[in-house]
């Protein structure tokens, strides 16, 4: 009987967790993609007011920003600086597809994140300013929509996994 | 820890670096290409040229040749490696250390220094405003000329610039290409520096640069050793200056690069009053050659210069062919000087 309470109670306890980290991933990714909006209008107002070459720029966004994104910035900087040959949108889309699986971020928020590279650093300061700036448009549409389905999802993985955890253990008493 | 067999190798690779910094912008494909070519070739480069669609060129112990796959040169285009826009434009993108928003202005100058103080002339299609050249875009071509720092080329004249210690007014005369940036930069070294076998101790320099090219500045540092003592305003026209200097940094020599103009007589005179030293470059081949120009003949005409010296490049580049004292009008030098260094 014990033995019974004791493994029901585990299974409500672990079904809780998995409904809870699932319920994180929303909002996570609201998270990311709101400090990836700071991280951006960082980068416009640089380019536009001081004109600092790209990978000292990078790096100090970098720093600037939040671990997750962050990191990405600087491995950036840091390969641009070792001066390799490397075309910046190659190099970017390199990183993504290596950095931006472990972020928990939509692949169309990642594909978004990608065209930043597409012309980064390749056109005199206004055509930069716009191009960040439409960046900048699509990820706030995510963002948006990322807000929404935390509201929406969050409450109803975290009550879905302690109601599948009493479900599972009322079956197997 | 250093060896001979060690310094041996250092020098040897000295030579080459000045081409060493270059290939780190050269795009990957065309990076190869010239990583291949000869040594000796690499020691003497000058220039490489990527125009679009045509053949890569370089240019080096006066004459110019094709680049094939593997970095041999070649006489005829038939085998020689073809660049195209998007070499150009990864290029570029290197050289603007990725960067095109903060080379706006440099871009429409035409050409972007780098470090090292090697120049590359871009063209492509000039965009234009009421105001006058705004931007360039859709680059066609791209010139890099490697730039090798002679120090020591005013060691043979140097003397003759100083009478009883003191530096005297002096303009250099030379056609095109027969290295008077060089000698300047390398005078503007020694009067900055001092020369202690003489005696002689460094002044305060004050260097307008307008076209950037005797401190060849990357980001406002000049690139060349032009002394300790010396002072450089980059990019700035001339006259203003001049002016600009004698008011902020109280300079006993004042160097400028070919100097022509109305505004700049003005601003001579303006030195001098002061009481500073002036040492400048003009076009031209001979003394009769400068004096029927306007500005530059009248200023010669009022003795100022005491020292003239005439390059020319009749032997070889840089072939000092006369000193002339301004007050006699005599040669100072029995015969033309050959003064090539060897860096």
């Amino acid at each position: 009987m014990l033995i019974k309470v004791i493994s029901s109670i585990v299974i409500i306890i672990s079904f809780t967790l998995i409904g809870g980290i699932h319920a994180n991933t929303y909002s996570n990714r609201t998270k990311l993609l709101s400090q990836l909006l700071i991280s951006l209008q960082m980068l416009e107002t640089e380019i536009s007011y001081s004109a600092t070459p790209l990978p000292i720029l990078l790096s100090n966004i970098g720093k600037k920003s939040k671990e997750d994104i962050g990191s990405i910035f600087l491995k950036a900087s840091e390969i641009l600086s070792k001066k390799e040959g490397y075309t910046f949108s190659y190099l970017w889309s390199m990183i993504l597809d290596s950095e931006g699986m472990a972020l928990d971020l939509y692949p169309e928020d990642l594909e978004i994140f990608k065209q930043l590279g597409n012309n980064l650093g390749a056109t005199d300061i206004n055509n930069q300013i716009k191009h960040i700036r439409l960046i900048m448009e699509e990820l706030r549409r995510n963002h948006e929509d990322a807000i929404i389905a935390e509201k929406r999802n969050v409450k109803l993985y975290k009550q879905l996994g302690l109601l599948a955890g009493f479900a599972i253990a009322i079956v197997l008493f | 820890m250093i060896n001979a067999n060690n310094y041996f190798v250092n020098k040897i690779e000295a030579s080459q670096i000045p081409i060493k910094q270059v290939e780190e912008y050269l795009c990957p494909e065309v990076r190869c290409h010239i990583k291949g070519l000869p040594t000796d070739f690499k020691g003497a480069i000058e220039e490489i040229r990527l125009r679009v669609n045509k053949p890569l060129m370089v240019y080096g112990n006066y004459s110019d040749y094709f680049v094939g796959t593997s970095g041999q040169l070649l006489k005829n285009e038939y085998n020689a490696v073809i660049t195209n826009k998007k070499n150009i434009e990864n290029t570029l993108n290197f050289i603007s250390n990725y960067s095109m928003y903060a080379v706006e202005e440099e871009l429409k100058r035409g050409y972007i220094t780098i470090e090292g103080g090697h120049r590359i002339g871009i063209t492509g299609r000039i965009i234009r405003d009421e105001k006058g050249i705004k931007a360039m875009k859709e680059f066609n071509g791209l010139n890099f000329r490697i730039s090798r720092e002679k120090k020591g080329v005013s060691a043979a004249i140097i003397n003759y610039l100083y009478d009883l210690g003191e530096f005297q007014n002096t303009l250099i005369v030379s056609p095109p290409q027969c290295g008077k940036t060089t000698l300047l930069r390398d005078i503007i070294r020694c009067i900055s520096n001092g020369i202690p076998q003489q005696k002689i101790k460094g002044m305060k320099v004050g260097v307008v640069d307008e076209r950037s090219e005797i401190g060849a500045s990357c980001q406002g540092i000049p690139q060349m050793d032009i002394g300790i003592r010396t002072d450089l305003l980059d990019s700035c026209p001339k006259a203003e200056g001049m002016l600009m200097l004698i008011r902020a940094m109280s300079p006993q020599v004042i160097a400028t690069d070919e100097i022509g103009k109305e505004s700049d007589s003005l601003a001579i005179e303006e030195a001098l009053k002061a009481g500073i030293k002036l040492i400048t470059t003009v076009h031209g081949k001979s003394i009769e050659d400068i004096s029927s120009k306007k500005v530059i003949g009248a200023i010669v005409k009022s003795r100022i210069f005491k020292r003239i010296i005439i390059l020319s490049n009749k032997n070889d580049v840089g072939t000092i062919e006369a000193i002339i004292d301004g007050d006699t009008m005599k040669n100072l030098l029995s015969k033309p000087l050959k003064n090539k260094v060897v860096s």
